[in-house]
């Protein structure tokens, strides 16, 4: 199965291909005009008559995948076959990110984090594995939802601790040429040490961000709240810079 | 523009602000002065046990009258602690007139969470005398090293038939991003003689120990943590909780 990417080559190729084609034509034609040279009848087509746009349609309806839309990091998806790797440099939290094309509108998710400025990999490091959806993906307004599990650490004078971490979040955004903004509201719950079997607690983030799209780079920033029930909200910010591959 | 160039600088000064919180803690501060001047505090760390009559003076002040310790003649004993206390916590009405057996813990390195002396780590009250006692009062406030401790000074080893039994269990989910580090909220298991459970910061349940006819126990956990780097002289780890009934 093709992917859409060598589809889209093919249909440049041939766009490149028929434009000198009917450049000829048009010349032959004129010079006929002048000449007075007699026309040959058409051939018959071999294949299905163009589209205004010089495109052919051919093969299978079931084959058809919408176009790529534009890249992101914080919209999904990155495309089948494809994936986009990120890096996020922030405080609290800083970390790596892989969104891998499952189908049209599901991602891999890898990403693995740690508060790095605060304070390197001394308290909370984690790794998550997920699946974002990305059901709203075409047009404008792009909409998702993602939910990855995962580990965090948290190393001690001579321990280590794991705590085991769920995270759901919703993203919805606005594609401009010159920019995407986006809001998302993410829910995390972590798993603590009751004495009688674990107990869980939970946070929050809010944020709003901003991306723009230099070819195969994106870059953006994003600023949030940690929310935290029964402790005080904290702003946090991340810078972001991601390549598609 | 050096208008312009000013507030480009301070929105990147507000963007790359990496902003600290410590734990907020308000001790209980226990006191207590004797009437013949002398100190309960002394070179070492003490455990004082004395008897006497409870007067109440003020709902976070207990004055025992007729004290005495061996080798010495009779004293009052002032015993006081906050009177903005956490979670509203008061002496016992029920100690007002009662013959009451005290014990008083102290500390001559004790520290609070900043580092400030903080001398009276855990204070015990019982109504009666040995060995017919029946305990109604405990208040712990004490800084200490590590995470998480079975050593809580208040006693005993063991959970008894009228005294519940206290412990700071370390855990790693919840944190204040501190300047040196973070710090992580603790939680306070309780056991009594058929039952046990865990209480985070400012969580408060009733516990039954003893005979059933036995008032029961309400236990307040204020606040446990313990820190991930420290500055100066703060304290490592602080415990912070009282029991009535």
């Amino acid at each position: 199965m093709l992917s859409v990417r060598s589809r889209a080559t093919i249909l440049v190729v041939a766009v490149l291909l028929c434009a000198p084609a009917g450049g000829r034509a048009q010349a032959a034609s004129a010079r006929g005009t002048a000449l007075q040279e007699p026309v040959a009848p058409p051939s018959p087509p071999a294949e299905p008559p163009s589209t205004a746009g010089g495109e052919t349609v051919t093969g299978d309806d079931s084959e058809f995948e919408p176009e790529i839309p534009s890249r992101s990091i914080a919209l999904g998806p990155a495309g089948r076959g494809d994936m986009v790797v990120s890096l996020d440099l922030g405080w609290l939290r800083s970390g790596v990110r892989g969104d891998i094309g499952l189908a049209a509108w599901l991602d891999l998710v890898l990403r693995v984090d740690a508060l790095l400025l605060y304070d390197g990999f001394g308290s909370h490091s984690g790794f998550y594995l997920g699946l974002r959806a990305s059901p709203l993906s075409q047009g404008v307004l792009r909409a998702g939802a993602e939910l990855t599990v995962g580990q965090l650490f948290a190393p001690g004078e001579n321990t280590l601790t794991n705590v085991a971490a769920i995270r759901g979040s919703a993203t919805a955004g606005v594609v401009f040429d010159l920019a995407t903004l986006y809001g998302r509201a993410d829910i995390r719950w972590l798993s603590s040490m009751k004495s009688r079997g674990p107990g869980w607690v939970h946070d929050g983030e809010l944020g709003i961000g901003v991306e723009h799209v230099l070819g195969r780079f994106i870059v953006g920033a994003e600023a949030y709240v940690w929310t935290r029930p029964g402790l005080s909200t904290l702003g946090q910010w991340r810078l972001r810079a991601g390549f598609a591959i | 523009m050096p208008g312009s160039r000013s507030s480009v600088v301070a929105i990147v000064l507000a963007v790359a602000a990496c902003a600290n919180r410590d734990v907020e803690t308000t001790p209980f501060r226990i006191d207590a002065s004797r009437s013949d001047g002398v100190s309960f505090v002394v070179d070492v760390p003490a455990f004082y046990r004395f008897e006497g009559t409870a007067r109440l003076l003020e709902p976070t002040v207990l004055l025992v009258q007729g004290a005495s310790l061996p080798d010495t003649p009779p004293f009052d004993v002032t015993l006081r602690f906050r009177s903005d206390a956490p979670g509203g916590v008061v002496f016992p009405p029920q100690l007002d007139g009662s013959a009451v057996t005290v014990v008083l813990v102290s500390d001559p390195t004790g520290i609070d969470p900043e580092g400030e002396p903080l001398r009276y780590p855990a204070l015990r009250i019982a109504t009666g005398a040995a060995p017919d006692l029946r305990h109604q009062f405990a208040m712990v406030d004490a800084a200490y090293a590590g995470a998480g401790t079975n050593i809580v000074t208040i006693g005993p080893v063991d959970p008894t038939d009228d005294l519940p039994f206290f412990r700071v269990i370390a855990d790693w989910t919840e944190f204040e991003p501190a300047e040196c580090g973070p710090v992580y909220y603790d939680a306070l298991e309780v056991l009594g003689d058929d039952e046990r459970f865990t209480l985070s910061r400012g969580e408060r349940r009733e516990l039954s120990i003893g005979a059933p006819e036995a008032t029961s126990w309400k236990v307040l956990h204020v606040l446990s943590w313990h820190r991930h780097g420290t500055c100066g002289d703060q304290a490592e780890a602080w415990t912070q909780f009282a029991a009535w009934r």
